[in-house]
Formats: structure tokens, C-alpha cells, sequence
């Protein structure tokens, strides 16, 4: 009797554990495309990926699969206004190894657009990688794309 | 030849160089006015061979006692305020 409470006790226990650590997982990663980080009036609320660029800052071909040779292009939308808004774009590959780092700090009176590029003259290397929003130093999304040949 | 030279032909795995990676942007809002200091604006200035503290605080400020007013404002730059180099752009605030 004891053993078969214990039993069950621990199984529940452990169903908790794993449903604590799924939600966990799923709040530190919102997405590619997902809602994420607010800070004061301004929040990130998505980024596009593509290969260029149209005046208004959005992309014109979306995609999260890049050639070698590709520029590749970030538009990060932001909702709402701030006297002054901090957006870091944090390039990272596949082994964890940052790519680039740089920032823009802007004054969005309304929604807006700010896209961050990055070219590397002698080809990326193929894999994947991963591209980290900050906003005021907190991050705010995250979108994964690879390069292949 | 031992067991544990088995690898010892296999040319070291590299990681990729992205020392050569430039990057850009913009906005559609509008660019935020910079951050400004306690003392005033400032300005930036740019270390050229001769320079010290002393003589950067006399032309900017007209006192050469004031090297410390650069030097609190540089701390991230400068390790020994007896040690800069050309080159290095400095913080000079309200000057």
C-alpha cells in the first residue's frame, strides 16, 4: 500500500517536473516570430529575416535560409514610443561562437521598424545561427536561420 | 604506434573566423539624442603623441588640474592615468 502511494507520488512528481521544465524551455525561447520583451512604452513584438530590404525597413523576400554569399537582413518591428530604446542585434553560430554584435538606440514616436545587416565578404560558413533582440539590455526575441550551399 | 595516436591525423577541427563580419542598420524612428553626462555635452577627443591628461585638461579646460574630470570620465579606457596612447578617443565632459 505504502509503496504503491509512493509510487504514485513520485510519478506525479516527476510529470510536474518535466511540465515545469517545458513551460520553462518555451518562455526563454519566444519564437522566431513571437511576442517577446517590453521595456517601458516600447516592446519587440516580431522579426522577418530575407535578403533585402524595402525604404519602410521591411523585408522583401522573408526567409530564414541564406546562401554563403547572402547579406543578411533583420527587421525587427517595435511597438509603442520611448524618449530612447536600446535594440542590440547578437549574431551568434551554431557553436555558440559570437558573429556580430551592434546596437541602435532610437526614439520610435510610433510603431517602427529597425533592421540590422550583416555580410561577411568571403562567405559564411554553413549552419546554423541564431539572432538575439535586446531591448534596453534585456532580450527580447530570438530567431534561428541557417546558411547552406 | 598506441592506441592513443589513432587520432593523431586528423587535422584539428578550426572554428570559423568571423573577425571580418561587418554590419549596419536603421531605423524608421527617429535616431535618440545621446546620452549626455552630469557635467554638460562634451566632447570627444582624440589622443595625439605628446598627449597627457595634464595637457589635454589645460587646452580643453584651461586648468591642468582638471586631468582627473577626463580621467573619471575614461575609466573604462585608461588603466594608469600617467598612460595614454594616441589614437584613443577620449570622453571630455562639458568641455
Amino acid at each position: 500500500m505504502h509503496t504503491r502511494l509512493f509510487g504514485t507520488s513520485l510519478l506525479a512528481l516527476t510529470l510536474a517536473a518535466v511540465l515545469s521544465a517545458a513551460c520553462t524551455k518555451s518562455s526563454e525561447n519566444p519564437g522566431a516570430t513571437g511576442t517577446s520583451g517590453t521595456s517601458a512604452g516600447v516592446r519587440v513584438s516580431h522579426i522577418d529575416m530575407g535578403r533585402s530590404l524595402t525604404a519602410d525597413k521591411t523585408i522583401n523576400d522573408k526567409t530564414d535560409s541564406f546562401k554563403p554569399n547572402d547579406t543578411i537582413y533583420a527587421s525587427v518591428l517595435t511597438e509603442g514610443t520611448a524618449a530612447t530604446a536600446t535594440l542590440k542585434a547578437r549574431w551568434t553560430y551554431q557553436d555558440g561562437q559570437a558573429v556580430k554584435e551592434s546596437t541602435q538606440t532610437i526614439a520610435p514616436t510610433r510603431d517602427a521598424r529597425t533592421e540590422f545587416h550583416i555580410s561577411k565578404p568571403d562567405g559564411w560558413p554553413t549552419g546554423k545561427y541564431t539572432l538575439e533582440v535586446f531591448l534596453n539590455d534585456s532580450s527580447a526575441a530570438t530567431k534561428d536561420f541557417e546558411v547552406q550551399r | 604506434m598506441g592506441i592513443f595516436d589513432k587520432n593523431d591525423d586528423k587535422p584539428p577541427e578550426s572554428r570559423p573566423d568571423f573577425s571580418n563580419v561587418s554590419s549596419g542598420g536603421s531605423s524608421t524612428a527617429p535616431a535618440a539624442p545621446q546620452a549626455t553626462d552630469p557635467i554638460g555635452a562634451g566632447k570627444t577627443y582624440v589622443v595625439v603623441k605628446g598627449d597627457s591628461l595634464s595637457k589635454i585638461a589645460q587646452r580643453e579646460y584651461g586648468d591642468a588640474n582638471k586631468w582627473r574630470t577626463i580621467y573619471e570620465a575614461n575609466k573604462d579606457l585608461i588603466n594608469d592615468p600617467d598612460l595614454i596612447y594616441p589614437g584613443q578617443e577620449l570622453k571630455v565632459p562639458g568641455a
